[in-house]
């Protein structure tokens, strides 16, 4: 294999695969990226990463001396190119080893063959759908913050994808909070689809795929595909069922707060920072008109701050991890966010309060039980 | 300025807190561990004991053996801790920096204080009769610039004494020690020690510093540094937060009946519960101990997911972990419950679970309630209830036996 390319552009391949590549693997050889040098008239450079659940292809432009292909440290050709100029760059096996040259630095890398290269999935992309990269945009972003993370409980660490005819809706949580966005976007599918996604797969896709295009999907049993032009991802699903959500989304919660959304959203900043640092509990207190926010910490003070509200009930005391208050307020895109609420102890929803036609975003966290 | 580090000892504690409670125990041979016939081990043993031979940490079995005729008292460990914290506050009216090491043990900073209570020596043979006074215990003091000297002194100094090493004169009286008296020279460094022909610490201070290190590694420092008398200076007055709270029990006898196990593991999970929510905290892992009748000892744990502090929770997890260790089918000797990982607990509500949830805290709300006004067994789960109900006809077997 002997190809030229540009430094930046092949740097910048190489970030884009990093993040897939493993930290820790008993696999040595997904520690490395594998390196295709294409014939053809449009030669170009296909690299390869994967860490056996995500795999990534992307490809970029090269003058291709002689075809091959190669693995080789991922994280050690990153380092590399991010210290070279930005000057053509020409890699080269020679032996068992690869050889960059760059100006007047050279150096040299040990390699793993490809045959030792786990085999990029081969399936392909008939039947596919595709979606407006915005739109998968949207539906990533404003739910998977509230993924799980915990092992225990893998399903819940996946995004639910849920798609019909007329709607794609993504839905994440972690058992203490839920957030849902459905976009309405006619879908090619045959039938309804519900499959439950790592997020990387599909934050990756939504990093690497242009903002104006579209992607392509494909879902077999397993596996989950996405391809824009010469970039095609695959994952594998997460298995098991994902809890019934819809049952406890509290539609019917009728205390009935309107609030201005980066108000409150300061105001939580604020009282945060002298919240306990495991359980970031805040106080809401919820009376005519107006919301009163305060934090009371052992050892480390308390603080309180008043902001309006559109409120007419009962008052309500209510506390939340404040954190996850926070975490809704940042992807919400209306100046005013509506709060719904029945008792201190169950879940409230939390909705942009003016609604979109095109989109339907939700949200319910749960209190914290403070005892009596 | 000098330091003036104290270490101070109570002699014989639980022997002394119970010779206090009932008078005709002084001047028998005592031994404070585990009921008569039973299988614990000795926790205290008074001076007449030790005359036999018995020490702590040895099986009450064996201390009968020696001693037929000494008088076996069950030990209550509220008793000793209320004392013991009593205790600590008469040293805290000397000093802000007070750390108990243990419920019998204290170390005392009492640098400076000779500008406002004349000499240290002085001071720490008030504090000792102050204690003498109010509760009627023994106990003896070492005073010292460090605290492994004071430690060291404060052993020497008893039963009821009192010793200062002057400043500058530390590793002239480390050298006249026997290794094995120093603390932190366990069996293992001690044998190793007397295999290099070294008997006390004086044999020690003829060693160099690199042979030490090149031989024992950063141990090799230690023993350098503690062979002339240099110890740790700092006295904290404030405990680190607990990291995990568990219990364990010996049985009076080797069992491999399953309720009789599932009693127990419910009543040590109930401890460990009650303790966790009395500290506001919930604990992530659930360690299960446990000892077969051939003194091997496996530990096992598993995870309780984002932390619980439900004593049916830790019951269950404990329980999964017991059960594939009993098909080794060797009977039971020891069975001990651990919850770490301890944070505070939040009270988050769970989406999916928040109904059973609430009930769950209500109810255990409740029954800590009761049970701090009517004691622990006030109220019991049929499974521990049965427990006791198994334990008398077998304690009646033992009397038989005896």
């Amino acid at each position: 294999m002997k190809i030229s390319v540009v430094k930046d552009n092949l740097l910048h391949a190489v970030s884009a695969l990093s993040p897939i590549v493993p930290t820790k693997s008993t696999m040595p050889v997904l520690f490395n990226i594998l390196l295709e040098a294409e014939p053809g008239e449009n030669g170009g450079l296909r690299l390869i990463a994967t860490d056996l659940d995500i795999s990534l292809s992307y490809r970029i432009k090269a003058t291709v001396q002689k075809i091959g292909s190669t693995t080789v440290s991922a994280r050690k050709l990153g380092e590399i190119l991010g210290a070279l100029p930005n000057a053509p760059v020409t890699l080269e096996q020679v032996d068992e080893k690869l050889k960059i040259v760059c100006e007047k630095s050279s150096f040299i890398l040990p390699t793993l063959p490809k045959s030792d290269y786990p085999l990029f999935p081969d399936k392909s992309f008939e039947g596919a759908f595709s979606i407006p990269n915005a739109t998968l945009r949207k539906l990533v972003s404003s739910s998977s913050y509230a993924a799980g993370k915990d092992e225990d409980r893998p399903i819940l660490k996946g995004i639910l994808w849920e798609i019909t005819h007329e709607e794609s809706s993504m839905v994440c949580t972690n058992g203490h909070r839920l957030a849902k966005m459905a976009c309405v976007e006619e879908m090619k599918v045959e039938a309804p689809v519900s499959v439950v996604v790592p997020p990387k797969a599909l934050e990756m896709a939504e990093k690497l795929c242009s903002p104006e295009g579209s992607v392509e999907v494909v879902i077999d049993g397993h596996h989950l595909g996405l391809r824009e032009g010469d970039t095609v991802i695959f994952s594998r699903l997460i298995e098991g069922t994902y809890p019934n959500y819809e049952q406890v989304i509290p539609f019917y919660n009728n205390r009935i707060a309107i609030i201005d959304t980066a108000k409150i959203s300061e105001a939580l900043r604020r009282m945060l920072i002298l919240a306990n640092t495991v359980t970031h509990r805040v106080r809401l207190y919820f009376s005519a008109n107006q919301v009163d926010i305060s934090v009371k910490t052992e050892d480390l003070g308390e603080g309180e701050e008043n902001i309006e509200a559109e409120y007419k009930d009962e008052p309500l005391e209510i506390y939340f991890n404040g954190s996850y208050l926070v975490d809704v307020l940042k992807f919400m895109d209306s100046e005013q966010v509506k709060i719904c609420m029945q008792t201190s102890e169950s879940g409230i929803l939390i909705v942009p309060a003016k609604e979109s036609e095109r989109q339907r975003y939700l949200n319910v966290i749960m209190p914290l039980k403070v005892a009596e | 300025m000098d330091r003036h580090i104290v270490h101070i000892d109570m002699d014989a504690f639980f022997v002394s807190v119970e010779r206090t409670r009932d008078p005709s125990l002084i001047g028998k041979p005592v031994v404070v561990g585990a009921v008569e016939g039973s299988r614990g081990v000795v926790t205290s043993a008074s001076y007449e004991a030790r005359r036999y031979g018995i020490h702590s940490a040895m099986p009450v079995a064996a201390a009968r053996r020696l001693c037929p005729h000494a008088v076996f008292v069950p030990g209550s460990l509220g008793v000793y801790s209320r004392v013991s914290r009593a205790i600590r506050g008469i040293f805290e009216t000397w000093s802000p920096l007070v750390e108990m090491t243990s419920i019998d043990e204290a170390y005392i900073d009492l640098t400076g204080f000779d500008r406002c209570y004349g000499p240290v020596l002085g001071t720490v043979d008030r504090i000792l009769r102050q204690v003498r006074e109010t509760f009627g215990l023994e106990l003896s003091a070492g005073v010292a610039t460090n605290r492994l000297v004071a430690k060291i002194a404060s052993k020497t100094a008893k039963p009821s004494g009192l010793l200062r090493v002057l400043p500058g004169c530390e590793e002239a009286f480390m050298a006249t020690l026997p290794l094995g008296r120093v603390p932190g020279v366990g069996d293992s460094l001690g044998a190793r020690l007397s295999g290099l022909g070294l008997s006390t610490v004086g044999e020690l201070q003829r060693l160099d510093h690199d042979l030490l290190v090149r031989v024992f590694g950063a141990t090799g420092e230690w023993l350098y540094a503690m062979a002339r008398g240099k110890g740790g200076l700092r006295v904290e007055s404030e405990r680190p937060p607990a990291k995990s709270v568990g219990h364990s029990v010996t049985f009076s006898e080797d069992t491999v009946d399953r309720r009789f196990l599932d009693g127990v593991l419910y009543h040590l999970a109930e401890k460990v519960g009650a303790r966790v929510r009395r500290k506001g905290m919930v604990g992530k892992t659930v360690t299960l101990r446990l000892r077969y009748s051939d003194f091997k000892t496996v530990t096992r744990a598993a995870s309780a997911g984002a932390g619980t502090n439900c004593d049916s929770e830790i019951f269950e997890k404990a329980r999964a972990l017991m059960l594939p260790l009993l098909e080794r089918r060797v009977r039971v000797r020891l069975l001990g419950v651990t919850l770490s990982g301890l944070r505070p607990a939040d009270g988050q509500l769970g989406l999916f679970t928040a109904g059973s949830q609430v009930r769950s805290l209500r109810f255990y709300r409740t029954l800590d309630r009761l049970r701090e006004k009517y004691g622990f067994s006030s109220v019991r789960k049929g499974r521990a209830i049965w427990l006791e109900n198994w334990r008398r006809p077998s304690g009646e077997a033992r009397q038989k036996a005896v």
